[in-house]
């Protein structure tokens, strides 16, 4: 019985060891994308801080309602710094230490960062938002800081 | 008893009219905005007896857009440099089918107004219950000031455009298995032309000349009808109206405005327009 309990703790001490050296590097390549906000409204920029990812192009945005994030419609909104004719393709690779400095949403829910043609348009509703951002696989997700839009 | 539409409740109407902006440049492109978008409001109450549960019945408004007009044409600086003409509303470009108008694709109601564009009822809520509904909407286009006229390499200007986008919205309820009784509808555009003509050839950041056509009442401006009981009967409405593989409006434009029919000539030319 002892040995076992010492196998045992022998396990645990050996999970704890493990978790302390596995969690952080886990932890490090989660959060090794990262969205900034800029001085502007709508204004971001996205960073990778890890090995090279490739990244949704398709920027989501949120919104906080009554303590729960709540997808907006918000369309047509890429990680893209310029605006061009032609539509981003489906994934963004991001390598090591790259950084996107995006075209800033605008507020609008298809009008939302370039010109385009919309038929059915119109300004997000006031409130608290954040943008997120899904690696291309749909596995991780990352998030901006919180934002207000307040017009 | 079964749930029923109060006689005499239902009301749609337009409470903001459209009006459409002079056409402006913005950075490389000729902006299409509205001055004012529109507005439609709509309401009805239902009713119920003992037993009958309202959970899930909403009341939503659907758009559909049966009409698209959309050309523009270029030329360049010199009747060497070409001209070109780029028609975003005959097929491959766009299909000559309607389509229905909701942020996301597959979206059966108008969606770009969370909190009031529906209501839907929720188990409990005591006869009779009122419901509203209301949206507003800013339709919108581009087109680039320049296009490279490929048989002369040649820089080419907008000249004119013409934009023409005919709406037909639905103030509908739905019950809980999926069924919609439209309750009313009504009709409503926007229009857009005018000639366009740069004051620097160099520089196209500079002041351009935008002309509005003056022909007639068609052109650079927008409509909005009274509502109609029930919903619209014909085919091209009926068809498209709550079919779930319906065509997205705003899709539908962008892949024309990506992808236009393009002609092209070495010279100035008069495009058919129509074709």
């Amino acid at each position: 019985m002892a040995r076992l309990r010492c196998k045992d703790i022998m396990a645990s001490v050996c999970a704890v060891l493990l978790a302390t050296v596995i969690l952080p590097v886990r932890c490090a390549k989660a959060s090794a994308v990262v969205i900034e906000l800029g001085g502007g409204f709508g204004e971001f920029s996205v960073a990778n801080r890890g090995e090279a990812i490739s990244l949704n192009s398709a920027v989501a945005v949120q919104q906080l309602v009554n303590g729960e994030w709540v997808h907006v419609p918000v369309t047509n909104l890429y990680l893209r710094e310029a605006c061009r004719a032609v539509r981003p393709p489906r994934c963004r690779e991001l390598g090591p230490d790259e950084e996107i400095k995006a075209v800033r949403w605008t507020g609008n829910f298809c009008s939302s960062q370039c010109p385009g043609p919309c038929r059915l348009d119109g300004s997000a509703p006031l409130g608290t938002y954040q943008f997120a951002v899904t690696s291309c696989d749909g596995k991780e997700t990352f998030v901006s800081p919180e934002f207000r839009k307040n017009n | 008893m079964a749930i029923t539409v109060v006689p005499g409740s239902v009301l749609m109407e337009v409470t903001q009219r459209p009006a459409v902006a002079t056409p402006v440049v913005d950075g490389d492109n000729m902006a299409f905005l509205c001055q004012q978008g529109i507005t439609i409001s709509g309401r009805c109450k239902i009713n119920g007896g003992l037993g009958d549960n309202p959970e899930g019945w909403t009341l939503g408004l659907i758009q559909l857009q049966w009409i698209e007009t959309n050309w523009g044409s270029y030329r360049g600086q010199s009747n060497n440099d070409g001209s070109c003409f780029l028609q975003r509303a005959r097929p491959p470009a766009r299909a000559a089918k309607g389509c229905r108008d909701t942020l996301e694709v597959g979206e059966i109601f108008v969606n770009n107004a969370p909190d009031l564009n529906r209501t839907v009822a929720t188990a409990g809520t005591p006869f009779p219950i009122a419901m509203a509904a209301q949206f507003s909407d800013e339709p919108r286009d581009y087109y680039s000031l320049t296009h490279l006229n490929s048989l002369t390499s040649k820089t080419n200007f907008l000249r004119e455009v013409q934009l023409e986008f005919h709406f037909c919205t639905i103030l509908t309820l739905k019950d809980p298995t999926g069924n919609f009784r439209h309750l009313k509808h009504l009709l409503w555009n926007v229009h857009w032309q005018a000639k366009f003509h740069p004051t620097d050839y160099a520089h196209i950041a500079a002041d351009w000349i935008i002309t509005p056509d003056a022909m007639g009442s068609t052109a650079n401006v927008s409509n909005a009808g009274n509502a109609y009981d029930g919903g619209p009967r014909e085919p091209r409405f009926t068809a498209i109206a709550t079919d779930p593989s319906a065509p997205n409006c705003n899709e539908v434009a962008g892949n024309a405005f990506s992808a236009p029919n393009t002609e092209e000539s070495r010279v100035w030319h008069d495009f058919d327009v129509r074709i």
